[in-house]
């Protein structure tokens, strides 16, 4: 895995564009991502952190702006390209999971492959595999609603990364889980960033921004600080990282 | 792993198919719904086109063991008797077999409505039905009835009892059989006397309702000229009123088909109202359909992989209503005769038939109601699911 380059320049969404209920989610956000890199975005409750992982994940579209993944502009891409992007290379761990309710865990960590073909029993292999990884071998045949908060956690972690993603995004993966089951959080993304995997997390978390090369800071949609914590050199970073955001308001 | 090795070799539809039978499983409620929904429409129809092939196989029978020629005569259009001195002359035109007198007529017997038909004995065709109890009618013997089945249990009749028909005072038939009836429809209700005893109660001593013709085959086009130049022969004495069995036939499909024609198209139009009805039903559970449609998609489903798994669902939603409607549409007809439906199409029966309602389950019918059905789900549960699976998957979710 190489991981991937993004280039995200003047990003605006804005829900509801035209009416009273107008919310601008983000404004003029312009930021790059490097990879093989933990990137944590890092705000308050409302200030565009998922916003800007859903745009980055290719889950959602840009009111206006671009994003550009290893020099291809993704919000030029038709929605065919975009399911492409997303089952080839993205993994994405939501908030509150959205697991399938009533589906065994290791159909819903296999679901992603269903439509490449792969027959059940190579699914059910993958599945057990990676759950094993995150000890939940026990838990093969046990659909959402018989597992706690963190095993939920664990089998989306497992789901996100089932297709082998370069990029893997999670979305507040602290906010519904206990202390012991952050502690194994944090253990993966560093395991999947020896493997070169790119993560973005957002979090209001402080917890997280200990893992993170480099911390986007967010408040009220607008990026207002790069913070570059991993002392060692970026790989081919032409031209380096920005200390400040290029289109984001000053610290 | 990429998409193209992973697909390799392998079967994605399949996999969906499979998926999809498993979203039929796991949502049982909404699946549940849609396949009643779609048994209450389907059924009825069913039902009906059922009864109507089986009457019209019935009519076909009774046809094809018919006579070639029944000529009454015609006056103002109509059917009248037609004198018996013509049933000699008829007899002595080349290519005639057999001419037979018959009398038709309808009459209470034991307050209720029988068919009264009086033939020579030995002409009432063997192809009529069979004899359950007793023995046919005798050549010669008088104030004999040979009684249907149905009839009989419900008027209480055995063999060796008696009963009178009130237009005939004074005249006592003894039973001395039962049949059952070939041609349910038409024999049911049946009553067979000799001839003579007939045409007394009926009051038409010297004449016949109508006489019928068994020709010998290649003669039809031969006999029909003779019956033509006899009516110029008789220069206006009778107008002969002849129908062959073609023409026979084809009254009776003509009104089938109509009859059919017309059901189908209240139904056409009941299941253009059943849209919308399906529309919400198949939406049933459509928030978590959406949510789950966004996950699918976030997770790298494709518009139209999603689409695939809804077409399977709606195919098989299609195929477990259209099979469950046969059934019911079956227990319909052979426990409950085909009650509320077959009177549409056999006229006189009343709510419930005296007699097994005659049906035949076709292959078109049920293919056309599983179309039907697959048009209506896929309308229903296709544009919903395309427009959940066309929006960012975020929004999908949200």
């Amino acid at each position: 895995m190489s991981g991937a380059r993004y280039t995200i320049r003047e990003v605006t969404k804005t829900y509801r564009a035209g009416t009273p209920h107008e919310v601008r989610a983000l404004q003029k956000v312009s930021v790059e991502g490097y990879p093989g890199e933990i990137t944590v975005v890092y705000g308050p409750s409302g200030s565009g952190k998922t916003t800007l992982i859903s745009l980055i994940g290719a889950l959602d579209r840009p009111t206006s702006g671009t994003i550009h993944l290893n020099g291809e502009e993704m919000t030029r891409f038709a929605e065919p390209a975009l399911a492409r992007l997303r089952r080839s290379q993205i993994g994405f761990i939501f908030q509150n999971f959205n697991l399938l309710p009533g589906v065994p865990a290791w159909e819903n960590v296999s679901q992603p492959l269903i439509p490449r073909g792969m027959g059940e029993r190579a699914r059910r292999e993958r599945a057990r595999e990676l759950l094993e990884r995150f000890h939940l071998g026990h838990r093969l045949l046990h659909p959402p609603e018989e597992l706690s908060g963190g095993e939920q956690q664990r089998v989306a972690i497992a789901r996100a990364l089932v297709g082998n993603p370069e990029i893997l995004i999670a979305d507040e993966p602290t906010s519904n889980i206990d202390e012991e089951e952050i502690d194994r959080l944090l253990a993966c993304f560093t395991e999947l960033k020896g493997k070169g995997t790119t993560l973005f997390v957002s979090t209001h978390d402080p917890i997280l921004r200990d893992l993170a090369d480099v911390v986007w800071h967010l408040k009220g949609g607008r990026l207002i600080e790069v913070e570059r914590r991993s002392s060692a050199s970026l790989p081919d970073r032409q031209g380096g990282p920005p200390e400040t955001p290029a289109g984001g308001a000053a610290p | 792993m990429t998409e193209t090795t992973a697909k390799k070799g392998l079967h994605p539809h399949w996999n969906l198919l499979r998926f999809a039978v498993d979203q039929i499983l796991r949502h049982r409620l909404r699946s549940a719904v849609v396949a009643a929904a779609l048994v209450a429409i389907l059924t009825p129809f069913l039902t009906a086109m059922a009864i109507s092939e089986g009457v019209r196989a019935e009519s076909a029978l009774a046809v094809h063991e018919g006579a070639d020629f029944y000529v009454a005569s015609d006056q103002f259009g109509k059917n009248a008797p037609i004198p018996l001195r013509y049933l000699e002359e008829f007899a002595r035109i080349p290519g005639v077999e057999r001419a037979v007198p018959r009398v038709v007529g309808r009459a209470y017997v034991n307050e209720r409505l029988a068919v009264i038909v009086g033939l020579p004995p030995a002409s009432i065709p063997p192809g009529a039905g069979s004899i359950l109890k007793g023995r046919p009618l005798r050549d010669g013997a008088r104030n004999e009835a040979l009684i249907g089945a149905a009839l009989a249990r419900h008027g209480g009749l055995q063999v060796g009892h008696a009963f009178q028909i009130p237009i005939a005072e004074g005249k006592t038939f003894e039973v001395v059989g039962l049949f059952q009836p070939t041609v349910s429809i038409w024999g049911a209700d049946l009553i067979y006397l000799s001839f003579a005893d007939a045409a007394e109660v009926f009051g038409m001593e010297g004449q016949a309702s109508e006489i019928l013709l068994y020709i010998k085959p290649g003669y039809e086009e031969q006999v029909a000229f003779s019956l033509d130049l006899l009516q110029m022969v008789e220069r206006g004495r009778i107008f002969l009123r002849t129908q062959n069995k073609d023409l026979v036939r084809q009254y009776l499909n003509r009104g089938f088909t109509l009859k059919a024609g017309i059901f189908t198209a209240l139904y056409a139009v009941a299941f253009a109202l059943a849209i919308p009805a399906l529309l919400v039903v198949s939406g049933f559970g459509m928030s978590e359909r959406r949510r789950e449609i966004g996950v699918l998609k976030a997770t790298g489903w494709h518009t139209e992989e999603v689409l695939e798994v809804v077409f399977w669902e709606s195919l098989l939603h299609a195929a477990a209503g259209a099979a469950l409607a046969l059934l019911l549409a079956m227990a319909w007809i052979y426990a409950f005769n085909g009650a509320l439906v077959a009177q549409f199409f056999i006229p006189e029966i009343g709510l419930l038939a005296p007699f097994p309602v005659p049906a035949r389950f076709l292959p078109l019918p049920f293919l056309l109601g599983f179309l039907f059905s697959v048009a209506l789900t896929l309308v229903g549960s296709l544009y919903t699911a395309w427009r959940a699976a066309a929006v960012p998957p975020v929004e999908a979710m949200r």
